[in-house]
């Protein structure tokens, strides 16, 4: 499994990219919407993308915009992990084609429980 | 202003005594922030007042207070996943077909906390059962009195809500109040809250179709397990489905009870 | 953003828009998820060491604020290092610091925007010895933190950022 991990801090981009390391993803980051779409354009196509809201250069609503329009790129399950909590973006965020939505600040469990949501739990080699 | 060792140690103490869960040296700060709003509520000046009234002479309400206070415990939404989706897709559709159209579909959350599990009943029904707001009426019940008022009041923190609860579903059956997120009055019309000993005799409830009694049997030894999987298949229909926590069974503990492949996990139905 | 002024938010102050136990209650919930399962911000005084750092955001909407994170050089890096949990390296760098302290300013500011009467936008962090100084009705929420005292200053503030 692979995942791209998008937000414009650094320490949040280790903390969530640590916590899918834990579960056996690899990582690629990007600090932006942009550096993001750039990655997939070259090619990279990730099983999972966790998406900040505010960020410089490209926003992540954009982002989930722009990736929704390219049909190549339908299997990218979208998760903003965002501190934007109000009502109305959860619905935007939707909208526009986010499958999950998990709310700064969180747990590595509320992590978790998302991502079995998603069905995207790595099943455990033994 | 930290706690001082002696009354860190009284705490630490009554709280392994009476739940089992260990507060290590260093959690001196834990303990003072959570007693905090416990000792204002009481009227105690401060966490010392508090401790040293609960030490020169301890009371049950004071002692469950501040074990309550240091062991919350955080429940998800759809815990373990599986029991919920068959409800969607086996249970529900089933007692739609047997059951007389109208006729109300009784659910009882035997263990109910601070309410994900009753709610969590609610939003797959509001999916799968048509009016399921109206047709289906679930009975949430708990030991705890703050669990069953924290239940009745519908809301969650922030930190709640994002234990595993679909982006949809949030949005779809809850508002922003404050800081907190509520359930909709909807949601909130299906369940009917009360508290209840499981190890006591029961009022008559029920009949219910379906019983979630998960997580708590492990608490009890033998004898009384029996006479809860007994008492509980009382308050059942005949046809009724039970679920248990991932770790329970009644296997060798009740005979009454036919166990049921569902997926990837197992429901009880009575025998006879 | 609208130039309307707002009925909700006109002649608002910062302390009727986003009291104390509301700060308090975002706060806490960012302690408990970001910092540890077990850590807490305690509602009460302590003193601040001459040498401190913040990390502000600003809100913008109907009502323009700013929301200031005020601490110790060594409680700012001590929160890094909680941040980032076991992913911390063994030395950190001011950048590292800069951006940790910096995203729990964010966090808080997002959770605090979340609860204005009307939507607004965040800006992005900043981190410096001092805030601005154009705030008005400050409105200061003092907590300590393992024995450190952490400010959080809520301010109206009359011009764009």
């Amino acid at each position: 499994m692979h995942a791209l991990v998008i937000d414009d801090s650094r320490a949040m981009r280790r903390i969530v990219g640590g916590i899918l390391e834990d579960l056996g993803y690899e990582i690629t980051q990007a600090g932006d919407g942009q550096e993001a779409l750039d990655k997939l354009e070259a090619g990279f196509v990730p099983d999972l993308a966790c998406i900040d809201w505010n960020m410089p250069v490209m926003d992540g609503l954009s982002f989930v915009n722009a990736v929704r329009d390219n049909p190549q790129w339908r299997d990218v399950t979208l998760m903003m992990v965002t501190t934007e909590s109000e009502h109305g973006q959860i619905v935007r965020a939707l909208a526009a084609g986010a499958h999950e939505y998990l709310i700064k600040p969180f747990t590595p469990d509320a992590l978790r429980d998302k991502l079995s949501l998603l069905g995207l739990v790595p099943v455990e080699v033994p | 202003m930290s706690l001082a060792s002696a009354d860190f140690t009284y705490v630490a103490d009554l709280v392994r005594r009476e739940s089992a869960i260990v507060l290590s040296p260093g959690k001196e700060y834990l303990v003072e922030a959570r007693l905090l709003p416990v000792a204002r509520r009481s009227g105690d000046a401060g966490v010392a007042q508090l401790v040293e009234r609960s030490r020169r002479r301890p009371d049950k309400a004071t002692t469950q207070s501040i074990v309550e206070a240091l062991t919350t415990n955080e429940t998800s939404w759809y815990r373990d996943g599986d029991p919920f989706s068959q409800l969607g897709t086996t249970v529900f559709p089933q007692l739609l077909a047997q059951r007389s159209a109208g006729e109300k579909l009784r659910v009882w959350s035997a263990a109910c906390s601070s309410g994900q599990e009753p709610y969590t009943i609610g939003m797959v029904a509001s999916e799968v059962v048509p009016a399921g707001t109206s047709r289906v009426a679930i009975t949430a019940t708990d030991l705890s009195q703050e669990m069953v008022d924290r239940t009745r009041a519908g809301r969650f923190s922030q930190l709640e809500v994002n234990r595993g609860l679909p982006a949809p579903m949030l949005v779809r059956h809850f508002t922003r109040a404050g800081t907190e997120w509520e359930v909709s009055p909807a949601l909130r019309s299906m369940v009917t809250t009360s508290t209840l000993n499981l190890a006591q005799p029961y009022p008559r409830m029920g009949p219910f179709d379906v019983v979630f009694l998960r997580n708590v049997l492990i608490y009890f030894d033998v004898p009384t397990k029996q006479d809860i999987l007994r008492k509980v298949r009382a308050q059942m229909r005949p046809d009724g489905w039970l679920f248990l926590g991932a770790a329970e069974t009644t296997l060798g503990v009740d005979p009454g009870w036919e166990r049921v492949a569902l997926g990837r996990t197992s429901a009880y139905r009575p025998i006879g | 953003m609208s130039e309307l002024l707002s009925p909700e938010v006109d002649g608002a102050t910062a302390a009727e828009l986003l009291p104390e136990e509301t700060v308090r209650a975002i706060a806490d919930e960012i302690w408990a998820s970001f910092i540890g399962e077990d850590e807490v911000l305690v509602p009460l005084d302590g003193d601040l060491p001459s040498e401190t750092v913040s990390a502000w955001v600003g809100i913008d909407g109907p009502w323009r604020g700013r929301v200031v994170l005020t601490c110790s050089t060594s409680a700012a890096e001590e929160l890094t290092r909680a941040l980032l949990r076991g992913r911390a390296p063994a030395v950190l760098d001011a950048e590292d610091v800069e951006d940790g302290f910096g995203e729990l300013a964010n966090v808080l500011g997002g959770g605090l925007k979340a609860l204005l009467p009307e939507a607004s936008s965040l800006t992005l962090p900043m981190v410096g010895a001092t805030p601005p100084s154009n705030g008005t009705d400050e409105h200061v929420v003092t907590s300590l933190w393992r024995g450190e005292r952490i400010d959080i200053v809520i301010c109206s503030v009359p011009l764009p950022h």
